[in-house]
């Protein structure tokens, strides 16, 4: 039974990980009684080394160009000040910069910050909790840059690859299912037709 | 392991059953009643064993796996995995065609 389905899966999950592991052949137990399994280990979930974070936090704002030196050179002042009490005062929260377009689009600013986990988000009540810290003027200053934008965003990422055993919650699901009929021709969803009623029997009529 | 005009190719009869959410595969070999597991990369040269030369299989071995890995580690992985599908006898090695033609010819001769 070789096909090159087979191999396609195989080499897919050899090199999933990255570098493939050494490999490994194992004699399994077949003596299997009743209520017996048949023990393979689930395997870890794939460690995302190489990611900047499990939850980003994605700032985008624009100032006016009268702001762009004071703004930068703010920057150039505190960022190290803001990062190192980052990981000073807080567990798993890490400022990672930011960031100014550079070539011909229109100027703008992209702050991020990472989190390790969902939890590290209220590790902000011990770094926040002396006001007149060095730590939280610098923050309240720059979080004032992206406030004076009325359309600044604030938005939230997560690694896509976490969301390929499950897709994000019902209603995403359901969302993607969706896209994924109209894209296979199938047109726009329409809900499945309400079972007709039961033809009336017609009446014999003597004659 | 030398197997210089060898080829290597899965045992008649055998099973293989991937389990791609545990990342290995089942291979049951009949000859010999047994039940292996194979990891992805066990299974990945297992699915390359298909009548090809030692020369070809670390070809095509390499070619899956770069360039993640060199050449010399592919064919590290590559050589203990046969060993050891060898020895359980999941892969058996044949001799090439090559060699075949060339002994059914001197057979004839004598004959």
């Amino acid at each position: 039974m070789t096909t090159e389905k087979n191999f396609d899966l195989a080499q897919r999950l050899a090199l999933r990980r990255g570098t493939p592991p050494a490999p490994a052949i194992t004699a399994t137990e077949t003596e299997i009684r009743s209520n017996g399994i048949i023990a393979i280990p689930t395997p870890p979930p794939v460690p995302l080394d190489y990611i900047i974070g499990h939850y980003i936090i994605e700032w985008a704002f624009r100032l006016p160009f009268s702001k762009v030196r004071e703004f930068n050179a703010f920057l150039a002042d505190n960022e190290a000040l803001i990062a190192q009490s980052c990981e000073k005062l807080m567990q798993g929260v890490h400022y990672r910069g930011t960031y100014m377009t550079t070539h011909g689009e229109r100027l703008e600013y992209r702050t991020f910050w990472t989190y390790d986990s969902h939890e590290a988000h209220k590790q902000w009540e011990i770094g926040l909790r002396d006001p007149r810290s060095n730590f939280v003027t610098a923050l309240r200053r720059l979080r004032s840059y992206w406030i004076s934008d009325p359309n600044a965003s604030h938005r939230h990422l997560s690694p896509a690859a976490l969301f390929a055993a499950e897709p994000g919650g019902a209603f995403f699901q359901f969302t993607l299912e969706t896209a994924e009929q109209m894209a296979g021709g199938i047109g726009p969803a329409r809900p499945a037709p309400a079972p007709k009623p039961a033809a009336r029997r017609k009446k014999k009529t003597r004659r | 392991m030398s197997f210089p005009n060898g080829c290597f190719r899965k045992t008649r009869g055998l099973r293989i059953r991937p389990l791609p959410e545990r990342e290995v595969c089942l291979v049951y070999t009949p000859t010999s009643p047994n039940l292996y597991t194979l990891n992805a990369t066990a299974w990945l040269v297992l699915e390359l064993c298909d009548g090809r030369s030692l020369s070809a299989l670390q070809k095509a071995f390499y070619s899956a796996v770069e360039p993640l890995m060199s050449e010399p580690e592919a064919a590290e992985y590559l050589l203990a995995s046969l060993d050891d599908m060898v020895k359980n006898s999941i892969v058996e090695v044949v001799p090439s065609a090559r060699t075949r033609r060339v002994r059914s010819e001197r057979g004839s001769v004598v004959r």
